[in-house]
Parts: structure tokens; C-alpha cells; sequence
């Protein structure tokens, strides 16, 4: 091969690199629009959240207790307050995990969470570990001894090592228990299984964990109530069919009382929804909120059971098709108070409804968030004769925001 | 002199084929987009999917087992995390040995908005398939898509139907 030859091939060559790149760059383009808004939407792709992307309240002997779980500057920390006149006033906030590198991965739908106990609070989340699948790491936990004044790092309740998550706690004067999910013993394709553990002294020690049930849903939020005779009840995403079901926890003994809404949705996949429970110690009836994304059933369903869960109503549809997220309290006076959110053609939107008569009529539900923010996720928590109903909005620019209301009493 | 042109040609060469994986935003008609971008009679699969999902992982996986034998569809995947870098959507691709196939995310401000626009009754649930034959017929598969499911589809061009 001569000199000639080899400049004739180097230019042949590059003419072919130079061609191959402008066609790869005209392919490209032409997978996407040149409108000039989808270009924009292109650079400005990313949504990073910011503000309150994670919350959890409790009301234990006239006070709430609020969670708040914040990203400020790209970075996380668990917020504490609580307020003493049903969410008129509330306390200066505390940063719970302060001086802590937390690298926490909570969302709306697995929220960091709390439990009282007295005068001790604890707090749990779930931590992010890079280069593990989903960035999910073990469970992180805070606990105060004295009303939330100051935090200090916790005993971590599992005895497991790997990624925790979807937790739900609740606390009585004796204990503290905590359900979650993990995947120490997989039985199904990516499948969970619920885990529970109980503290009697305010999260210093932790029982030794309890499977509760082998597989459940992998990416849906619990719920767990204690009555007032101290049994847990645990609302929960089960498998096979994917449709929600009640559970009890008595003495480290579990028992599964029954589906609470028989929609046979088959689902192997992520639903991403939990459902609302509540218990009505007066009136001795439980009072559930469940979501399915059964073709025929779309919606969001509220159901009662007379006989601590063993059997349900027939499920009375609270929202349509687009209902997806949901909750439910009861207050002092028997009167019910839910809320959920629903897609529309402007972002995620709440509304609630109340009843008056143990679920069995529901008020035109009323829509409670602004319709230019996307709001989602509403949480209630019945106080005396009201209950005080919590969601989180998101700006155009991810920023979160905290918003809740205060229900109207009713004593008819 | 001549040797070392030609292995200069042939890095030259090989970079210029490593392009990087464009990551398109999805906003509301792209679904429509991609149909019609791709109405050529070759069968392809739009995949929604999220890095929190345990499911979408797998079926990422099985799809991306078959692209390394099969070539007879094409692959248009779509993160529904709006959150993601694009460098971190490329990682995840590339880590299934997907660095090639046609890739986009969400890009609206308020993903839900994009449930209603691909189907009215999504509420973003995942993973959500579509397969689509040669014809351009659709098939909505909701939750993961099996293997079985898959081979039926690619050699029959049909599915159970969800």
C-alpha cells in the first residue's frame, strides 16, 4: 500500500465517520418534536423535590404530633412538632436528626413515620444506600425522651441487614410497634414480606422481629392501629390476589382476619397505594378506606366491619376511576372523615367527605387543594369532634409544601 | 506510519459509533409520537418503568435477554421518574445492556398528568407494556410481563390480553 493510497483511505474514512455522526444526529432529532416547548421541557426535565416530601401525624391525649420529613438543599432531615390546640398553633419546629447524615429515601407513599409512647417519640425511616438496587438501605431510627425536645440516633429495630421500607407505627402507653417491609425471605417475584417489632420502652430495645406475612405487596404503604385494649391492627397490601387485607397482632401471635374489599385484582406489579384505617372504640366498629386498580373497580372504596374485622361491608365507592391515594378517621362522635386524592387533567387534586351515619351516607365530596399545584397523599387524624386532614402540594418546580385544614365539628 | 493511521482511524471510527443514549422528555402526546415514529411495520414494546420498582427491574431484564438474540421488535423504554439525571437513566439502561434502545422520561412537572394522557384508567401502576405488532395493534399489558408472554407475543404477535 502506498502513501496515496492511505490518504485516499483516511479520507474515505473520515467522509464516513463525519456522515455517520450527521445521520446519528438527524436520527436523533427526529425522535423528538422541535416544538419549542417540548425542547424546553427536554433541558428542564429533571424535577428535584424539595420542601415536605414525607409526613406522619398522630393525636394521643389532646396533642398532635407532626412528622415532617423535608429536603432543603439536596439535603434530608426529619422536622418535629406538635401543637396543643388542634392545629391552631403549633411548636417550633425541631430538627430531629440534626448533626445526623441520614441520606434518607422517603417519599409520599413510604413517608418516614412516628410513634408515642408517653413522653418518648421515635421516628423511622428508610436510609439510601447507593449501588444496591433502588438505593434502598436499611431503616434509621431517632428517638426523644422528652417530648421531642432534643433526638438522639436509635437502635435500628430489625434484625436484618437489608433494605426496610413502607413502614406504619403506632404507640400506646405500654409499647410501641412498628410493621414493615423487606425482603429477607423472598417468595414470589419481587415480593416483600410484612415484619413487625414492638418496643416497651420507647425504642431503646426492640422485640425480636416477627414475619407477619411471607409475601405482600413490594411498594405499598401500611397502616397499623392500636385499640384500646392494646391489640395492633394492620392494614395491609396482600398478594394473590393483590387486594388489601386486615390483620391483628396480640401477644407476638398474628392473625389474618380478612380481605377488606374482595375486588380479586391480580396484579403482579407495583401499585405504589396502601389504604386508611381507623377504629371507632365507641361505636365498636372499624372503618377502612381501600384503593384497587381492578379494570372494573377503579376507585377508591370505604368499608366497615362490626365484628373487629372478621367481615366487611360491601365497599361504597367514595371516587371514581382517577381516585387513587386515600384515608380515614373517626372522631369522638362516631362522625366519619375521609379523604383521597384524584387525577385530573391539572395534577393530583383532594377532596374530602364526612358521614354522619357510620359510613352508611357520604356528603358530596368537597374539594379541598389549589388547582394549580398538584396535591396528593391527604392524611386525616381525628381529634375530638373534628379531625384535621393533611396533604402535601408540588409546585411547577418541585417545591413541596405542607398543607392541612381543620374539619367543620359536627354533633348532629 | 501507516500502521499507527490505521489504528488512529480505527479509534476514530469506534468512538464516533459510541454516541451517547439520548434520553428524550416524554410530556403529553409523546405517546402518540412514539406510535406514529414508529408505524413502520416492525413490532416494538413501549415500556414504562421506575428505578423503585422490583417488577420493571425484571422485566427490563427478560426483555433485554431476548433483544440479545432477537431482533425482529424494537425497544422504546420511558422512566416514569422525572427525577432522574439523565446520566443516572442511562446508567440503569446500560446496566441491562440496553445503551442502544430508543429511551425517554417523564418531563412534565406533574407526572400524573401523563398517566391520563397514555390511558385514562392508568394511575401509575408499574410496569406498564405496550406491544405493539406490525399492523401497529396495541396490547396493554398491566404488571410484568412473563416470559411465556413475551416468546407468545414475539412469535405470534399475541398476548393474553389484560
Amino acid at each position: 500500500m502506498n502513501k496515496r493510497q492511505v490518504i485516499f483511505i483516511l479520507i474515505v474514512a473520515l467522509l464516513g465517520v463525519v456522515g455517520f455522526n450527521v445521520y446519528q444526529q438527524l436520527s436523533q432529532e427526529r425522535t423528538t418534536s422541535t416544538e419549542p416547548v417540548k425542547i424546553m421541557a427536554a433541558k428542564a426535565h429533571k424535577h428535584a423535590a424539595s420542601g415536605v416530601v414525607s409526613i406522619d401525624i398522630k393525636y394521643i391525649n389532646d396533642t398532635l404530633h407532626l412528622l415532617s420529613g423535608k429536603i432543603e438543599q439536596g439535603k434530608h432531615g426529619l422536622w418535629y412538632q406538635s401543637s396543643q390546640d388542634q392545629g391552631k398553633t403549633w411548636s417550633e419546629s425541631v430538627n430531629a436528626t440534626a448533626g445526623l447524615d441520614i441520606q434518607a429515601k422517603f417519599h409520599r407513599g413510604n413517608d418516614a413515620r412516628l410513634a408515642v409512647q408517653g413522653n418518648h417519640i421515635v421516628a423511622v425511616w428508610m436510609s439510601k444506600k447507593e449501588g444496591v438496587p433502588h438505593n434502598a438501605g436499611p431503616m434509621m431510627s431517632v428517638r426523644s425522651a422528652d417530648g421531642g425536645q432534643s433526638w438522639q440516633l436509635a437502635t435500628m429495630p430489625a434484625d436484618w441487614q437489608g433494605p426496610h421500607g413502607f413502614f406504619a407505627m403506632d404507640g400506646n402507653d405500654e409499647q410501641i410497634s412498628l410493621v414493615w417491609l423487606d425482603s429477607r425471605e423472598q417468595v414470589g417475584k419481587g415480593s416483600q414480606g410484612l415484619r413487625y417489632s414492638n418496643s416497651t420502652d420507647g425504642g431503646l430495645t426492640w422485640s425480636k422481629n416477627l414475619t407477619l406475612d411471607q409475601e405482600t405487596c413490594a411498594c405499598c404503604w401500611n397502616t397499623a392501629v392500636f385499640d384500646d385494649k392494646g391489640q395492633l391492627y394492620v392494614l395491609y397490601r396482600d398478594k394473590n390476589p393483590s387486594d388489601m387485607a386486615l390483620g391483628q397482632v396480640n401477644e407476638q401471635q398474628w392473625q389474618r382476619l380478612n380481605t377488606v374489599g374482595e375486588f380479586n385484582w391480580d396484579f403482579e406489579g407495583c401499585p405504589h397505594i396502601g389504604g386508611g384505617f381507623a377504629i371507632d372504640t365507641i361505636q365498636k366498629q372499624f372503618h377502612a378506606t381501600v384503593s384497587t386498580g381492578h379494570e372494573q373497580h377503579l376507585g377508591v372504596y370505604y368499608l366497615n366491619s362490626v365484628d373487629q374485622g372478621q367481615s366487611w361491608s360491601t365497599p361504597i365507592q367514595l371516587g371514581d376511576s382517577r381516585a387513587v391515594h386515600s384515608d380515614v378517621a373517626v372522631a369522638n362522635n362516631g362522625n366519619l372523615i375521609a379523604a383521597w386524592d384524584f387525577i385530573s387533567d391539572s395534577g393530583f387534586q383532594v377532596v374530602h367527605s364526612e358521614s354522619n351515619d357510620q359510613g352508611m351516607n357520604w356528603s358530596k365530596a368537597k374539594l379541598l387543594s389549589a388547582d394549580d399545584k398538584a396535591s396528593s397523599h391527604p392524611r386525616v387524624v381525628a381529634m375530638q369532634d373534628n379531625a384535621l386532614i393533611l396533604w402535601t402540594e408540588k409546585d411547577v418546580d418541585g417545591v413541596h409544601t405542607l398543607r392541612m385544614i381543620t374539619t367543620e365539628p359536627k354533633n348532629d | 506510519m501507516i500502521k499507527l493511521c490505521l489504528v488512529l482511524l480505527v479509534a476514530l471510527v469506534l468512538s464516533a459509533c459510541e454516541q451517547e443514549q439520548k434520553i428524550n422528555a416524554f410530556v403529553k402526546g409523546s405517546f402518540v409520537e412514539i406510535q406514529q415514529q414508529h408505524h413502520q411495520g416492525k413490532p416494538y414494546l413501549i415500556m414504562f418503568w421506575s428505578e423503585d420498582c422490583a417488577y420493571c427491574m425484571k422485566e427490563l431484564e427478560l426483555i433485554a435477554d431476548l433483544l440479545a438474540t432477537e431482533t425482529a421488535f424494537n425497544l422504546v423504554t420511558v422512566s416514569t421518574d422525572s427525577f432522574l439525571s439523565e446520566d443516572e437513566i442511562r446508567q440503569k439502561l446500560t446496566s441491562f445492556n440496553l445503551q442502544n434502545v430508543e429511551a425517554w422520561v417523564f418531563a412534565e412537572a406533574y407526572a400524573e398528568t401523563l398517566y391520563l394522557d397514555v390511558d385514562k384508567r392508568w394511575r401509575g401502576e408499574l410496569p406498564l407494556t405496550y406491544l405493539f405488532d406490525s399492523q401497529n395493534n396495541k396490547t396493554k399489558k398491566m404488571g410484568i410481563l412473563s416470559k411465556q408472554d413475551l416468546l407468545a407475543w414475539v412469535d405470534f404477535g399475541v398476548i393474553e390480553q389484560q
